[in-house]
């Protein structure tokens, strides 16, 4: 009986060959979709989730540094250490903070010496002003490189990812005389540079050799206060916030152009800024114009908060899309499986004539039924398998398979039922 | 008594729509009778087959044979008793197109779980009692109306059932195929098995042993 099931599939399977390839082909391709865009959906919840709790959960606010020109000559003054040590104490204490996470993100361009660098990476290029990016001066010609200067938990916090070479060690942040600068750079230097070129360039007005040591993956952003809006890494050098030991000069420019930053906090802004104020306080630096900018000056906050709403929005969207394609697929395989049945209700008919129960007509319409569909699946999951999909997606698939299944065996059992095999003995009178 | 049936009313469609294919209709068929049903077109003469044949249960009335109450079998005994005793022979032959002669007269035998030696034996005797041994492999679209019928025959032989279903068995085909036919079906009644015969050919009907009228459902 059940080699006579198989055989009737088999018969249903050559009789239709067309049909059942296409179907095979729907259910196969549809699941495929289905899969694609559940792993579309994951990985944009994902960042909406992210993003909710990044720029919606948590407040974000910006340090800013106006010493008074008093302040600035005694810090600077060379018997004055103590205020670059101050300073110092004050940094270390902003990055211990438990309430809220400081990170330094600044803007600060680099002054490459006799290396062109195509006109996309300089200063000037997206306001269309690279006049001054390219200067002369005696036998050298310096180019003004986009570049900005870190600290280790930027990385995180952007969800930035080293895509070839390795990321900054804990070490890359600790300046040592005479060491190459490691610098990571966005994916449009690929072209240029590769991992362990070196070349010149002044920093701070000091001159400094940088070594290549990875590249940014690509679509990889982060937030630029100074034009409200997140800005791609790829034309970007990225600089690690060094900490310089020795009082110099160039350290005393470098520990003080850190003060500005980003602090992304659990707490309101009052709490925040009265933390902030404790801190220099005790660092007796009370009297500094270091300050945290009052969130309701800019706009900052709410443009973040305007991406986490899109993403959100295009993570609903997917979800909706998801169903769409599921829907579509279970209607789609309905239809096709009983375009077959109403193909073969004559066999059927035919069979139950010579003593076939409906059970076993039945029997045969969820053998073929599923072996398409099984198929179909199979395809799928090895298109996921080859696209590198998560577990999760395969899963999901196996799942939608057997509700596939389920429903068009409930469409078959339905359309058995109604199916009239009275017409195969001279039909209705 | 072979079959008998009493009061069997069978009604298609709903409220105004509604039309009853069999009235009432009661009917005693003895073993071994060849019985011709004969009446126009919606007289209910192939309804009559369809409860005759387990197909269509009754919305009233009972329909007892060989002592089985039929009308109160569940899908699966209905389908097991026109298995083991009824025989179809239709108009259009009922021949699954893709499948060959011998495959179409093995599906019953497939149904009652028989082994395929025994299976093989008895399609190659039946096939060789119809003349039509050649043919076993052929597909029912390389043979002629008359073969076709003839197979069909087999198949509803093939089980050794007590009655035979036919309904028009000459209506697809031409006056001598038809002739042949008929005769196979005397023959078959001739051994003993019972054949009701549904036709609207008065001269057909003439060559069973009995013939009843039938008029809306009912025997005239």
């Amino acid at each position: 009986m059940v080699g006579n099931c198989i055989g009737q599939i088999r018969r249903m399977f050559c009789n239709n060959r067309l049909v059942i390839s296409m179907m095979i082909m729907l259910v196969g391709i549809s699941f495929f979709v289905t899969g694609q865009t559940f792993v579309t959906k994951e990985k944009t919840d994902e960042s909406a989730d992210d993003y909710t709790k990044k720029y919606v959960d948590s407040q974000v606010y910006w340090t800013a540094e106006n010493l008074s020109d008093n302040n600035y000559y005694r810090y600077t003054k060379a018997e004055n250490s103590e205020y670059y040590n101050r300073l110092q104490k004050f940094k270390a204490s902003l990055f211990q903070q438990e309430e809220f996470c400081y990170m330094c993100i600044t803007d600060q361009m680099i002054q490459i010496i006799n290396k062109r660098i195509p006109d996309i990476f300089l200063s000037g290029y997206e306001e269309g002003d690279i006049e001054y990016d390219i200067n002369k001066v005696g036998n050298q010609t310096l180019y003004s490189a986009k570049a900005i200067e870190v600290s280790a938990n930027f990385f995180d916090y952007y969800n930035i990812k080293v895509e070839n070479g390795k990321k900054f060690s804990d070490d890359d942040y600790i300046y040592k005389e005479g060491k190459n600068i490691p610098i990571l750079l966005g994916n449009e230097y690929k072209k240029y540079f590769e991992i362990g070129d070196t070349f010149n360039a002044y920093f701070l007005c000091d001159s400094f050799c940088f070594e290549v040591i990875g590249f940014i993956k690509p679509q990889s952003f982060f937030y630029v206060r100074g034009v409200d809006d997140f800005l791609s890494c790829e034309r970007y050098i990225i600089l690690p916030a060094l900490d310089v030991n020795k009082r110099n000069s160039f350290s005393q420019s470098l520990l003080l152009q850190q003060m500005e930053g980003m602090i992304v906090s659990s707490v309101d802004y009052k709490k925040t800024n009265s933390i902030y104020k404790r801190l220099l306080k005790d660092a007796d630096l009370e009297n500094w114009e270091l300050s945290l900018i009052d969130p309701n000056a800019k706009r900052s906050v709410s443009t973040m908060e305007a991406y986490a709403g899109m993403t959100n929005q295009v993570a609903y969207q997917f979800k909706n899309i998801l169903i769409l394609i599921l829907a579509f697929t279970c209607v789609a395989v309905i239809f096709n499986v009983l375009g077959i049945l109403k193909k073969n209700s004559y066999s059927f008919g035919v069979e139950l004539l010579c003593g076939a129960s409906y059970h076993i007509i039945f029997m045969e319409s969820i053998g073929l039924v599923s072996s398409i569909i099984f198929i179909g699946d199979f395809l799928a999951s090895i298109g996921l398998i080859i696209v590198d999909a998560n577990i999760e997606a395969l899963l999901l698939l196996q799942i939608i398979a057997l509700f596939v299944i389920l429903i068009s065996c409930i469409a078959s059992y339905l359309y058995l039922k109604q199916m009239n095999i009275e017409d195969i003995i001279g039909g209705k009178e | 008594m072979l079959i008998k049936l009493n009061n069997i009313s069978v009604e298609y469609g709903k409220g105004n729509t509604q039309i009853m294919a069999l009235n009432n209709f009661s009917l005693e068929v003895e073993q071994g009778t060849f019985l011709s049903i004969i009446g126009k077109s919606g007289s209910g003469k192939s309804t009559l087959l369809n409860v005759l044949g387990g197909i269509r249960k009754p919305d009233y009335g009972e329909y007892i044979y060989q002592d089985q109450l039929v009308n109160k079998m569940n899908d699966g005994e209905a389908a097991k008793f026109r298995n083991k005793n009824i025989g179809f022979v239709v108009q259009h032959f009922a021949l699954i197109q893709e499948k060959t002669v011998y495959d179409n007269i093995a599906l019953p035998l497939i149904y009652q779980k028989i082994k395929k030696n025994e299976i093989n034996k008895r399609i190659d005797y039946i096939l060789d009692k119809l003349s039509i041994s050649e043919k076993k492999y052929a597909y029912p679209s390389q043979l002629s109306g008359g073969q076709c019928q003839r197979v069909a025959i087999a198949r509803a032989l093939v089980t050794k059932p007590t009655l035979i279903l036919a309904d028009e068995p000459t209506g697809a085909l031409d006056e001598e195929n038809g002739k042949k036919i008929i005769r196979l079906l005397k023959q078959i009644n001739e051994q003993g098995t019972t054949v009701i015969m549904v036709t609207h050919d008065l001269e057909l009907a003439k060559q069973g042993t009995k013939i009843i009228k039938m008029r809306d459902g009912k025997l005239e």
